[in-house]
Formats: structure tokens, C-alpha cells, sequence
């Protein structure tokens, strides 16, 4: 009996624990597949009238961007959102940015066979050559696309993505259209039993893209439907790397390229080789009439479905990427090479730590085109050969040197010289009136680390060039740059800046931009606070400019995630 | 059985294929349009409006400036319009914003004025979209597509061309020769009942003005004897207008604002001077009718 009643109590004993377990096991589960995370950014500026440097007055005194996204994931299921405030846009950007909303949300169930996407999704096919589509928050890019979206992952090595739908454009979506399919082969996952440990990886992809879009337009036959092809492939072996991808566009008349009922295509190659301590690689392409946007009537950066990658080197420093570049999507034939290596340790220019060395040329160029005029409608059409080039847009020649001396002190050092065609790179004309810049930069970057968390940084930039006497204000000559960061600990840092335009023409405009800065730092959350100076500039897309006016007064940036 | 394993095989991994494929390349089955005869009308052309009815008018404006060396290009695309449709399409030339700043010689023309400036602000024209670029009626505000570059004027302008109108204005101009005042008087007369609240603006417009235009097709670009048109001079009742109609309106209201005593700068020519009235939609800033007479 008693051997009965302990039986039948280690029993129940067992069941409760057993059942406590399972409970506690369940709601680890539970915990471990259900996930919330997010993020918060705030950017406000407080501005300052200054008629000495051009800074207007806002009528609102304070303008701000927010943003705030969460995302909640449960085992296979997502599902997520975006709110955005401008309240106004900040100077700078464009002012269709206006009031605030939820302006991304999405579902999505995720199983190997079939990933469903409704709502906004981001998505690039290959290179982007056809379509990409994605968020840069510092520029306001977003050309998310608001549908459906199939990805699905049948066997090993085959993946299939399709999609529909229209994209966002500010607070709204845009006119048009947009369809697409993409493929991919894992030559080497597909027959993995016999190809799988090859050292030879082998991918191969195609995709199309299509667009539609009404043509309500009087004069002209527009085509409602257009759409791209590409293919390509990717071949990787040891260091080795080879990218390569081509596409093609039927007909897309547009505002970008004129109504020019020309064909596109484009063409981008990029290899690369890397191992220890030396790295190289080639890129090359050429673009020929390939704006491909949901509406055909978009400019600047809006309602863009395909990415046209860059070939040159898109700088960090301030003064190296004060003529940025940008592909031309109406023409562009250009390419890069660069190296990198190590200078080995215990050498004589290597020292105790070794040095690194990045050696990089681009160049750009626009097409050889053959003009015809069609004096009718105003409309220029062109012809453009492969192979024949035609004026250069833009060129960047730069070695960069990374050195640690001791483990107190290391420093960066780099020498660029650019060409910077202003007409035809910002406003599409020969005739714009601007003279070419021809610029030779300098950067110098000393670090003092004088404990593990604590450091010293200076960086000392100067871009010298000729300054146009005719536009001041935007061929303004020489700067100088100089900016002192204490980094006190790991949370803490101050920096003041100044950007100096000594080599302006006009005399009175020969100004210092001070700008300094304060920024706390713990876990995920990043607070600073600036107040200065910033200069002005104009930022052109395809012959539409917007000009950026300069700016006086106290910023504020808030940044969190969890 | 092996053969049946191997079925079985090609069944479990061809099925999730098929179906795959089927529902991803389901948006593949797209077509393209290749289009051999890029236009289908000739210049010049155009429609006849319908005699005995009212239709909607047409605002196009151009938010244009001197040192913007792409907005002779719009500027051609609005008198295309003007030749395709005549009186029904009304143009206005704003300058606006930083292209059109007065600058060294020989842009030092100022074509600015108060109403140009608060609607490019307003609008987000020049900070926005930039320029060159227009609205037309002002449609699609708030959503931030309301501002239309030149290619899409006239797809964006078809469509109200012989639309039955909601109201006729009848603007009656009486110009003081000798004190250089502008008295006038716009009548709206409601052809439909409507519910929402309008305004009236009343600007004035001068025609045929030579300076100094960049022009990036021409070499050299700076164009010194560019004739501008349609420049906007300035709002004779404010940037915004007034209210017409605070209620809902009958058919066959008429409602009549005055203005009387304006100022005409001495400098602008009398004899090229318009005046352009627009009602539009206080909420939603659609222009519902627009109508332009000569000042003199």
C-alpha cells in the first residue's frame, strides 16, 4: 500500500513537474521564436538667419525628421511598420516630405517554399541593374514597393522571387506598375553531389522587370508597358572573384531621358582577387539610356526601380567627397581599379605594426552619341557605338595610407586628385557655363589612444583648386578643413570643426563654417547635440536642380534601438 | 520499388517546383510595348471646345528662373499647350525660389513677387521637386504629387480639356490710365450646387518681357534678349485669395468680388498686362476654374 500511494505520488509528482517543465520549455520556446525589436531616430535643427553665409530664414524656426519602426517576429511569421513625422522636412531635403504617417508596413510568412511578403518590402535583383529597391535615410531615398512579393526556395541551389506592385513616392504611392521575376541557380548547390566540393563556385541568374503605366499623354505615343531584361553570372575560386551582368530595356520614353524612345542597356563587369595581405579589383560598365522609374514622368530621385552601380569610390572624408559622382544613367562608360596591400610588419616603411596602402583609379566618361535633332517636337534622339567614348564626366586618382606607429598613436593619410565635369555631372549640358574642376586633395588623420577607451583625433583636409570668379557660390575654390575629436571614454565625445573657403573669389565670401559637436553614447542610444555653421550646395539629378541653402543654428540627433 | 521510391522522389521535389515557379513567375508573364509612331496628333492641333457650354479651364503653372538653364525647355512645353489648346489652357510663368534670385549682370532682373513665394514655399517647388517643374490646377496637393514636370503638362491637361465646368468666372478689369489703379471685379457664377468651400485669387500677369534667360540647349547659354511670358507680377487679393463661399452653394449662385484701387508698379507695361482669376478648392487647393483677360 505504501508502496502504491509512493508510487502513485512520485507519479503525480512527475506529471506536475513534468507538466511545470513542459510549461516553462513551452514559454522558453515561445520567448526564444517571438522577438520585438525597433528603432527610433529624431534629427531636429533649430535655424539661424545669416545673410553672411546665405542661411535663410524658416519661417517655423525648427524643423525635423523622425522616424520610428518596429518589427515583430514569430516563428516563421513577420509583420512590422514605419511612422514617419516631418514637421517640416529639414533644409535640405525635399520639402514633398510634408506631415507624417505610417508610410511602411508589412506581413510576412517565411517557409523554404514559399516566403510571402504583403505590404512594403525592399528587394534587388542581381546588381540592382533591374531592379532595386531600398532605404537610404540620410538622403530620404525609400522606393520600397508596396505588394506582393514570392520568394521561394524549392530545392537546394534554385531560388525564385517574383513580385507586383506600386512603390512609395513621400506620403503616397506612385503611378505606375511594377512587375518582376528573378531566378537564381547555385550551379554548385544544385549538383551538389558532384559539384559540391569543387573549388569552382558557379551562380547564374536572370530576371525581368516590367512597368506599367497609362499614357494619357496628347501628342505622343507613349508605351504603357516596359520592361527590362538581364542576366548574369557569378564565378568565385579561392580569392578569386567574377561579377558580371547585362541588361536590356525596350523603349521607356521619359522625362530623364527626353522622351527618347531609344532602347537601353547596360552593361557592369567586377573582379576582383584577394590574399593575404594584397587585394585587387576591377570594375568596368557601361550605361546607355537606363533610367528605369515607375513613373515616367519622375525626377530627382523618385520612383527609381533599378540601381545603376557606382564605379567610382564613394569617399567618407569631407573634402574628398565634395564633388561626389554619380552614374549618368542617360550614358556612362567608365570603370575602376584598385589595390590594397600590406607593407609587412618589421619592414622599413612597415615599422612594428605593418602599413596598409589602398591604390585607386576611376574614371567616367559619357558615350560617343550622334545627335538628332527632332525640331518638330524639340526632342534630341541619339545614336551611341560600344566601345567609342566620349567626354570625360569625372576622374579620381587616390592613395590612402593606414599606419600604426605605436599603441598610443596611428594615422591615416590620403591624397586624391578629381576631375569633376560640373556641366554635364549636375545639370546635363555642355552649355551649363561652368568651368571643369580640377582638384587636388589632401587629408591627414592622427589618432592619440592614451587609454583603451580615451583618444585624441585630428583631421586636418584641404582641397585646392581654382575658384570660378563667375559662380562664386558653387565653384567656390580652395578649403581648408580642420576638426579636433575627444573621445574621453567610450560613451563621451566633443569635436569641433571648421570648414574654411579661403580660396573663393569673392572676397566677402571667404568664410569660416565652425561647427561643434557633443554626442553621448550608451548601448544602442546615441544623443548629440551640434550648433555651427553649414555650407550650402545644389543637388541636380538629370538637369532638375533643387538648391540646398546653408544653414545657421543647434541640431539635434536621437538615436535608439532595442 | 525502386522505381516507385523514384517517382515518389520526383514527385516530392517536382511539385514544390512546379508550384514554386508557378507562383513566382506569375508576375513574369509581362509584356512590352514597342511603339514605332512616337506621336499621334501634329502639332498645332488639337480640340474645338463645345459651343454653348462652359468648360473647365486649365491652369499650368511654371515654376521657373532666370538662372535655371532647363526651364526654357517647360517654357516651350507650355506654349505647346497654348497652341494645342488655345484659350482653354491659361499659363503662368512664377518665378521662384533660388534660380531665380537676382544675381550678378546680367540676371539682375527681379520677376519675383509675394504670391510667386509663398506658393513656391508653400508647395515645395523649388525646395522640393525643384526646378523646372509645374502644377496643373494644382491637383494631387497634398500627396506630393501635385507637382508635374513639363513632359507630363500636357498628358496631365488632357483630361480637363471640354470638361463640363462647376463655375464660370467673368472677370471685368477697369484700369485708371492716369493713377495707374486697377479696379476689378470677378463674378462666379455656380453652373452645378457644390458643397465645399472655395477661394478666389486674382493676380496679375505681364506678357513679352526682355532680359537676360540661361538657356543649357543654346551655346552660349546666357540668352540676353529672351523674351519671358505670362511672368506672374504679384496676387491683387493676397497670395491665397479670398474666401468665396463659407456654405454649400446652389445652382445658378452667382457671387461677385471686388477689388478696387490696386496699384499697378509703373514700371510694367500696361499694355501687356493680364488678369487671371482662379477659384479653387480651400481644402484641397484644385484649381476648378481659371479665366484670363487683358488689364487695358
Amino acid at each position: 500500500m505504501r508502496i502504491h500511494f509512493t508510487t502513485i505520488t512520485l507519479v503525480i509528482a512527475c506529471l506536475f513537474l513534468s507538466s511545470r517543465s513542459f510549461s516553462q520549455i513551452s514559454q522558453q520556446v515561445n520567448d526564444e521564436l517571438s522577438s520585438i525589436h525597433g528603432n527610433f531616430q529624431f534629427d531636429g535643427q533649430y535655424y539661424r538667419p545669416d545673410s553672411a553665409i546665405g542661411a535663410p530664414y524658416v519661417p517655423e524656426k525648427m524643423l525635423s525628421n523622425a522616424f520610428g519602426q518596429v518589427s515583430y517576429t514569430r516563428g516563421k511569421f513577420s509583420a512590422g511598420g514605419r511612422y514617419e513625422s516631418y514637421n517640416n522636412v529639414m533644409q535640405g531635403f525635399d520639402k514633398r516630405y510634408k506631415g507624417q504617417g505610417i508610410v511602411n508596413r508589412y506581413m510576412r510568412y517565411k517557409t523554404n517554399l514559399l516566403d510571402i511578403t504583403v505590404g512594403n518590402f525592399y528587394e534587388q535583383f542581381g546588381s540592382g541593374l533591374t531592379l532595386r529597391a531600398y532605404e537610404e535615410r540620410g538622403l530620404l531615398y525609400d522606393n520600397s514597393i508596396d505588394g506582393i512579393r514570392i520568394i521561394s526556395n524549392p530545392i537546394k541551389g534554385i531560388t525564385i522571387k517574383g513580385l507586383t506592385g506600386k512603390q512609395r513616392s513621400f506620403f503616397t504611392i506612385g503611378p505606375g506598375i511594377v512587375r518582376g521575376f528573378d531566378g537564381e541557380v547555385n550551379i554548385n548547390d544544385l549538383f551538389d553531389s558532384v559539384l559540391g566540393n569543387k573549388k569552382t563556385k558557379v551562380i547564374l541568374g536572370g530576371s525581368f522587370v516590367g512597368k506599367y503605366q497609362q499614357d494619357q499623354d496628347p501628342v505622343y505615343n507613349l508605351p504603357e508597358n516596359v520592361g527590362v531584361f538581364a542576366g548574369r553570372m557569378n564565378l568565385t575560386r579561392g580569392g578569386f572573384n567574377l561579377y558580371t551582368e547585362y541588361a536590356s530595356k525596350n523603349n521607356d520614353p521619359s522625362f530623364q531621358n527626353n522622351l527618347s524612345y531609344h532602347d537601353g542597356e547596360a552593361f557592369f563587369l567586377s573582379t576582383s582577387y584577394a590574399t593575404k595581405g594584397f587585394a585587387i579589383l576591377l570594375q568596368g560598365k557601361r550605361i546607355d539610356n537606363m533610367s528605369f522609374r515607375s513613373d515616367r514622368d519622375a525626377s530627382l530621385q523618385n520612383l527609381m526601380i533599378n540601381y545603376l552601380p557606382a564605379t567610382t569610390k564613394q569617399h567618407t572624408y569631407l573634402m574628398p567627397a565634395y564633388y561626389p559622382y554619380a552614374t549618368q544613367p542617360n550614358g556612362e562608360i567608365g570603370g575602376m581599379g584598385e589595390i590594397q596591400f600590406k607593407v609587412p610588419r618589421n619592414s622599413i616603411l612597415g615599422g612594428h605594426y605593418g602599413m596598409d596602402v589602398t591604390i585607386n583609379f576611376s574614371v567616367a566618361h559619357g558615350l560617343k552619341e550622334h545627335y538628332l535633332h527632332d525640331t518638330a517636337y524639340g526632342r534630341n534622339f541619339y545614336s551611341a557605338e560600344w566601345g567609342a567614348v566620349g567626354e570625360q564626366y569625372y576622374h579620381d586618382f587616390f592613395i590612402e595610407i593606414n599606419k600604426k606607429f605605436t599603441k598610443k598613436w596611428k594615422m591615416t593619410a590620403l591624397y586624391s586628385n578629381q576631375f569633376y565635369n560640373k556641366n554635364m555631372v549636375q545639370f546635363g549640358s555642355d552649355n551649363a557655363g561652368y568651368n571643369n574642376i580640377n582638384s587636388n586633395i589632401g587629408v591627414l588623420d592622427i589618432t592619440y589612444k592614451y587609454k583603451s577607451s580615451s583618444a585624441i583625433r585630428l583631421e586636418l583636409q584641404g582641397l585646392f583648386t581654382k575658384s570660378d570668379p563667375l559662380h562664386p557660390t558653387i565653384a567656390n575654390g580652395s578649403w581648408g578643413v580642420g576638426m579636433l575629436e575627444w573621445t574621453p571614454n567610450s560613451h563621451w565625445f566633443v569635436a569641433v570643426l571648421d570648414q574654411y573657403n579661403y580660396g573663393n573669389s569673392n572676397p566677402a565670401m571667404q568664410l569660416h563654417y565652425f561647427l561643434g559637436s557633443v554626442g553621448y553614447t550608451k548601448d544602442a542610444h546615441r544623443i548629440s547635440i551640434s550648433y555651427g555653421k553649414q555650407r550650402a550646395g545644389i543637388f541636380c539629378v538629370g538637369g532638375v536642380c533643387r538648391n540646398v541653402p546653408a544653414s545657421n543654428g543647434l541640431s539635434v540627433s536621437i538615436t535608439t534601438s532595442f | 520499388m525502386k522505381k516507385t521510391r523514384s517517382n515518389s522522389l520526383t514527385l516530392c521535389i517536382m511539385k514544390p517546383i512546379v508550384y514554386s515557379f508557378i507562383a513566382a513567375s506569375a508576375f513574369a508573364f509581362l509584356g512590352c510595348d514597342y511603339v514605332n509612331k512616337p506621336t499621334s496628333v501634329t502639332p498645332g492641333g488639337g480640340t474645338t471646345p463645345t459651343p454653348n457650354v462652359v468648360t473647365r479651364k486649365v491652369l499650368v503653372e511654371d515654376y521657373t528662373g532666370h538662372e535655371c538653364g532647363n526651364c526654357p525647355a517647360a517654357a516651350i512645353k507650355g506654349q505647346d499647350l497654348e497652341n494645342l489648346y488655345h484659350d482653354q489652357v491659361v499659363l503662368l510663368a512664377v518665378h521662384a525660389g533660388y534660380f531665380a534670385d537676382p544675381a550678378a549682370a546680367p540676371f539682375t532682373d527681379d520677376f519675383r513677387c509675394t504670391a510667386g513665394t509663398d506658393w513656391d514655399t508653400f508647395f515645395g517647388i523649388s525646395q522640393g521637386a525643384g526646378n523646372p517643374n509645374g502644377m496643373i490646377n494644382r491637383k494631387d496637393y497634398p500627396a506630393g504629387t501635385h507637382i508635374k514636370n513639363h513632359n507630363n503638362w500636357a498628358a496631365e491637361t488632357s483630361p480637363f480639356i471640354n470638361q463640363a465646368a462647376d463655375v464660370k468666372l467673368s472677370i471685368t478689369p477697369n484700369y485708371n490710365t492716369s493713377a495707374k489703379t486697377l479696379d476689378v471685379s470677378v463674378k462666379s457664377k455656380f453652373i452645378h450646387a457644390l458643397s465645399a468651400n472655395y477661394k478666389l485669387s486674382v493676380v496679375l500677369a505681364e506678357d513679352s518681357i526682355v532680359g537676360a534667360q540661361k538657356d543649357y540647349s543654346q551655346n552660349p547659354s546666357v540668352i540676353t534678349n529672351y523674351l519671358f511670358m505670362h511672368v506672374l507680377r504679384g496676387g491683387i487679393n493676397g497670395s491665397w485669395g479670398d474666401p468665396v463661399n463659407t456654405a454649400a452653394v446652389a445652382a445658378n449662385d452667382s457671387i461677385t468680388k471686388s477689388y478696387t484701387g490696386f496699384a499697378i508698379n509703373p514700371l510694367y507695361n500696361e499694355n501687356r498686362l493680364h488678369v487671371i482669376a482662379f477659384l479653387y478648392n480651400a481644402a484641397t487647393y484644385e484649381v476648378i476654374q481659371v479665366e484670363e483677360v487683358k488689364m487695358k
